[in-house]
């Protein structure tokens, strides 16, 4: 009874033995680093970029603890994205006031950012294009290095919507705290949304 | 002495390809038995010990030196298992044989008589919530001690002994409420 299956397994087996079978077979801790080196890598890389280093150092105290908020929320999100298989798995409900605890937590980081101002809007919708562009080749890595990767995979959707907002952060020159919420935080909910989209696509196809 | 399950792990992690077949045979069959009695499908319960074994090879960068291999491979199955049951977003149906484990003394002698027994036993533990059936199933179905179960739940010894009572609590107010209304 058991030879197909295992025949089936093996066929399993050599179907994941490409390169990115041999990513997933990483250990978690090696996966983990790599995806944290990566995000903070090209969010970082890019606010030094666009931003530099000269406008960077002028910010109050209180915007780096709302960055570095912000990094501590993409920790959370990321060790929940890969929380390996052979742990005991959370119930729904956890996993729904996790989701809305990192929703939240990136919201106060990101409202911490402000200048203290309301401000305008001042939306072009540039920062959800350019929050969104970050975050699609770091979902794409995501996407590597997750070992059940046709799966909904809201925490995965999640971090890699932050590293887009995280890097939109440190670039954006609106400090006032309506355009912060509406099209960073919408940045965040927007493109979590876009990827849990993906994420439910392939689950669907992959039935 | 035979070859230990943590022993033949650490061979196949090594790369030692017959180490992994062994490990499908001793494991497979308890797996397969698992799933079988949790998803009450034969076709999804081999879907779900594939996956598991997939996702032990994955995983298998992950193994301690010290560590247990069934409570790991177990709680991987478990796992997929609730993936399952998410997935089919409904309640089983379909009608599971008695196991022979049960209590004997509870076991009525006619066969009609036990088979309508067996279903109403199934129907009460069908009615529990999914943390209090699993609790039962794997104590009493798997016969597992509570240590293990708390391991693979995640949770505390009491915490699955608490959940453990009171679904036999439940299960028992089911059973004589169904049988003074005449449903067996």
């Amino acid at each position: 009874m058991t030879d197909p299956l295992y025949d089936r397994l093996l066929a399993d087996i050599d179907r994941d033995a490409g390169p990115r079978g041999w990513l997933r077979t990483r250990s978690t801790r090696t996966r983990a680093v790599a995806m944290a080196l990566t995000a903070l890598a090209v969010s970082g890389g890019f606010g030094l970029v666009k931003a530099g280093p000269e406008r960077l150092s002028a910010h109050s105290t209180l915007y780096w603890v709302g960055v570095l908020s912000m990094v501590a929320t993409l920790g959370f999100a990321m060790a929940a994205m890969f929380r390996p298989l052979y742990l005991p798995q959370w119930s729904g409900g956890a996993r729904r006031l996790l989701v809305a605890g990192i929703g939240m937590a990136s919201l106060a980081s990101i409202a911490m950012t402000s200048d203290g101002s309301l401000g305008a809007l001042a939306s072009s919708g540039r920062c959800l294009i350019v929050g969104a562009a970050i975050g699609a080749p770091i979902f794409g890595l995501a996407l590597l290095l997750d070992r059940q990767p046709r799966r909904v995979g809201v925490f995965r959707a999640l971090f890699s919507g932050l590293v887009g907002v995280l890097a939109v952060q440190l670039v954006c020159p609106a400090a006032g705290l309506v355009h912060l919420v509406v099209e960073h935080f919408g940045l965040a909910l927007g493109s979590t949304a876009l990827f849990v989209g993906v994420g439910v696509a392939l689950e669907r196809f992959a039935r | 002495m035979g070859t230990t399950d943590e022993q033949l792990m650490q061979a196949y992690v090594a790369g030692d390809a017959n180490a992994h077949r062994a490990l499908f045979e001793r494991l497979a069959p308890v797996l397969l038995h698992v799933a079988r009695r949790q998803l009450r499908d034969e076709a999804e319960a081999e879907d779900v010990v594939q996956r598991a074994f997939l996702a032990v090879h994955r995983a298998r960068n992950d193994f301690r030196a010290g560590a247990k291999v069934r409570p790991w491979v177990f709680t991987i199955t478990m796992n997929l298992v609730r993936d399952t049951f998410r997935r089919r977003k409904r309640q089983r149906e379909a009608p599971l044989e008695l196991d022979g484990r049960r209590d004997p003394s509870e076991t009525p002698a006619d066969p009609v008589e036990r088979q309508q027994e067996a279903s109403l036993v199934h129907r009460a533990l069908d009615a529990l919530p999914e943390s209090q059936r699993r609790a039962i199933e794997l104590h009493w179905l798997e016969d597992r001690p509570f240590s293990e179960i708390a391991n693979l739940e995640g949770a505390s010894v009491s915490a699955v002994k608490v959940r453990a009572h009171r679904g036999y609590k439940r299960m028992r107010t089911y059973i004589e409420t169904e049988k003074a209304a005449g449903r067996t």
